[in-house]
């Protein structure tokens, strides 16, 4: 059942590296450290990123911190990362230094040892990366090497990936290509595979191909999953995903396609591959939390979206997704379109409207949602604003309907100060068993201290729900209580 | 979780604090990269910075924020790019918005070249926290400028502050290295 395909990479002891690679990097910060005082050449930075939330009632409290330090010297560069979680948003307890690495870099060579993130085409095979309001990291520990030589980039790695907090011991191996054929073509193709326990080797392979012109382009990729033989074990899956722009000054047209089916790579509940969701991606609160969530088993979908400034003031966007599965079963449609007018800089008005429809949610709802945001100028640095959201809900099992409210104020002195007042409302609990709060008022403040710190302060209540980034969601808990968040550079 | 936050508080005290009382007056230096712009065209920061300072930004095709600050950065661009001030518009979308990017560009009328950071390195490069995030670097290499955010009037300092890289021209890296390795 196992596959004898490239014994070196799936010997690579990537395991042992991990001890070897901590004091390694460790040498290297205490080595930095101490020659730092008497050499300019080396070069320190860090960040940190801190969230807690306070809640009274019910509600747990939440810690998060992010701590990441990284050192150069000339061609070297080591760094680390220290989280804690105490606990997370789903009541886990966590802290280790979750991110390691020592890296070489040269014009056309880079070697990384340790933690790394990657993406092979455009995530249809794999992708590993991190988003911290999803509270994901997929990164990989082992090794990384890149080449570069203008015509050619050749991407190679090893590593264990991470799913939530834990490392999974399954080794990963994967390849990645480019070749620039000519000014307008360039050619790509990916293999990746892994070894999982009591399942067997899965590969995955593919290839793309990239057009650009002056105004057009378009791209092409391709992926197959072959999974070990065997009983009670599916068929390999496949899947395409293209996509093509035209564009001139004032205008531009985007047109996506895909369609894949079994091409879920995954080990346990960690998900190695990532590919574009079709739909639109929203920053509005209510509309997020109704986002579309992706699923890599069985899905065809296309999106098309028109972005046009007829005048310098006024921009029109236009947004339509559309898909389903190999039934031919609608999952997700909205039909979106936004536009904003600068009223001789004295204000800025926009105004948006969606037409959704999510299969994915019980009820099988569709939404109807204005969107509207309005800021006056009061001087060069002050402004006030508005933003209205409203999301009215339908329901087909029993033609239930309610509605969600989001309205908010704010005030903005430029560069440091912003308070905006939020309140959200519903009238969701008409149509189902229903406790807790009906409506929801937070105050936050935002402060920029100097340049290097940010810090907000809320206090109030937060309604639980659902965030989406790129149709990979979480659920945000409640707040109610205080909340801060500092996030510093030094 | 009393204890925690106080142990987090002791150690980003010696941090935090100095940076407070000093202000921004510290200088770093900005970490070079090299990235593909819509028309597939190689841009590396060390390159842009021998014609003038340059103004880098982070940003993604659905970041509210982001676009208004971008909206107003064209038009700082167009006042001074004859001058030598150049953007470089990092879109950090990762594969699931960046096909839209160009015509979103186009389509908003931005002319500044905006490139492709797929997989993030250099947001993690610049140790970017949340966007929009921008970063004002002289001619010599150095952060001279950092703010993360966008409230409407932000594009007022940046001007003051490419204004007075403008008028005071700061020395290549290369020929202070060149002038270094003389002595």
């Amino acid at each position: 059942m196992r596959s004898k395909t490239f014994p070196v990479l799936a010997e690579l002891p990537t395991h042992l590296l991990s001890p070897f690679l901590s004091f390694l990097t460790f040498s290297f910060f205490l080595f930095s450290f101490f020659v730092s005082s008497f050499a300019q050449d080396f070069k320190f930075s860090a960040s940190n990123q801190l969230e807690y939330d306070l809640n009274s009632g019910d509600n747990k409290d939440i810690f998060h911190d992010w701590f990441d330090f990284a050192g150069t010297y000339d061609l070297y560069q080591a760094g680390l990362r220290y989280e804690a979680h105490q606990p997370d948003d789903f009541g886990n307890t966590f802290q280790e230094f979750s991110y390691r690495y020592f890296q070489v870099t040269t014009k056309s060579f880079q070697i990384i040892a340790g933690n790394y993130y990657a993406m092979f085409g455009r995530g249809l095979i794999l992708r590993s990366y991190e988003n911290r309001d999803l509270r994901l990291d997929n990164n990989l520990d082992g090794i990384k090497g890149n080449l570069n030589s203008g015509r050619f980039d050749l991407m190679v790695l090893a590593g264990s990936p991470r799913d939530g907090y834990k490392r999974i011991n399954d080794p990963l191996q994967g390849a990645d290509g480019k070749m620039v054929v000519s000014k307008w073509l360039t050619l790509g193709g990916s293999f990746v595979r892994t070894d999982i326990t009591n399942f067997g080797f899965v590969r995955l392979f593919g290839g793309n191909a990239s057009f650009v012109f002056p105004h057009l382009d378009f791209y092409a990729e391709y992926a197959r999953k072959d999974n070990p033989s065997g009983e009670n074990i599916e068929k390999d899956g496949d899947g395409v995903y293209l996509t093509s722009s035209f564009y001139q000054t004032g205008f531009g047209l985007t047109f996506e396609y895909k369609d894949y089916k079994r091409l879920d790579f995954t080990n346990g509940e960690l998900v190695y591959n990532n590919p574009p969701a079709l739909t639109k991606e929203h920053a509005y609160t209510l509309l997020n939390r109704h986002a579309y969530i992706l699923s890599l088993y069985d899905e065809k979908g296309i999106q098309a979206q028109a972005v046009l400034t007829p005048q310098e003031k006024l921009s029109l966007l236009a947004n339509y997704s559309y898909t389903t599965d190999h039934q031919n079963r609608m999952i997700f449609s909205e039909i979106y379109g936004e536009a904003e007018y600068d009223y001789k800089s004295l204000a800025t008005l926009k105004g948006g409207f969606s037409y959704m429809k999510n299969r994915q949610e019980v009820g099988l709802p569709y939404f109807l949602a204005p969107v509207f945001d309005f800021t006056y100028y009061l001087s060069e640095q002050n402004s006030i604003a508005f933003s209205l959201e409203h999301l009215w809900a339908s329901k087909y099992d029993g033609n239930l309907t309610y509605y969600d409210q989001i309205i908010s104020l704010g005030f903005a002195h430029s560069p440091n100060i912003s308070l905006t007042l939020t309140d959200e409302r519903t009238t969701e609990w008409k149509t189902r068993a229903w406790s807790g709060k009906k409506n929801w008022l937070i105050l936050s403040l935002d402060l920029a201290l100097g340049e290097k710190h940010n810090l907000t302060m809320s206090v109030g209540s937060r309604r639980a729900g659902k965030v989406c980034s790129g149709g990979i969601c979480t659920d945000r808990p409640a707040l109610d209580g205080g909340e801060i968040k500092l996030l510093s550079h030094f | 979780m009393r204890n925690l936050i106080f142990r987090f508080g002791v150690i980003l005290l010696p941090f935090v604090v100095p940076t407070l009382i000093q202000g921004d007056t510290k200088i770093s230096s900005a970490p070079n990269f090299a990235a593909k712009d819509l028309s597939g065209t190689k841009v590396e920061l060390k390159e842009v910075l021998k014609g003038g300072p340059v103004l880098v930004s982070f940003w993604a095709t659905w970041c509210k924020p982001c676009i208004k600050e971008l909206g107003e950065l064209q038009k700082v661009y167009k006042k001074y790019r004859g001058k030598g001030f150049e953007i470089l518009a990092v879109d950090v979308d990762g594969p699931r918005s960046v096909s839209k990017a160009r015509s979103m560009v186009k389509g908003l009328g931005w002319d500044f070249p905006v490139l492709l950071d797929e997989s993030k390195d250099i947001y993690r490069s610049y140790q970017v926290l949340g966007i929009p995030h921008t970063v004002l670097i002289n001619t010599s290499g150095e952060i001279v400028y950092t703010h993360t955010t966008y409230r409407p009037g932000d594009e007022e300092i940046i001007k003051k502050k490419i204004e007075e890289l403008l008028n005071k021209p700061v020395q290549p890296a290369e020929e202070k290295q060149g002038e270094k390795s003389e002595k």
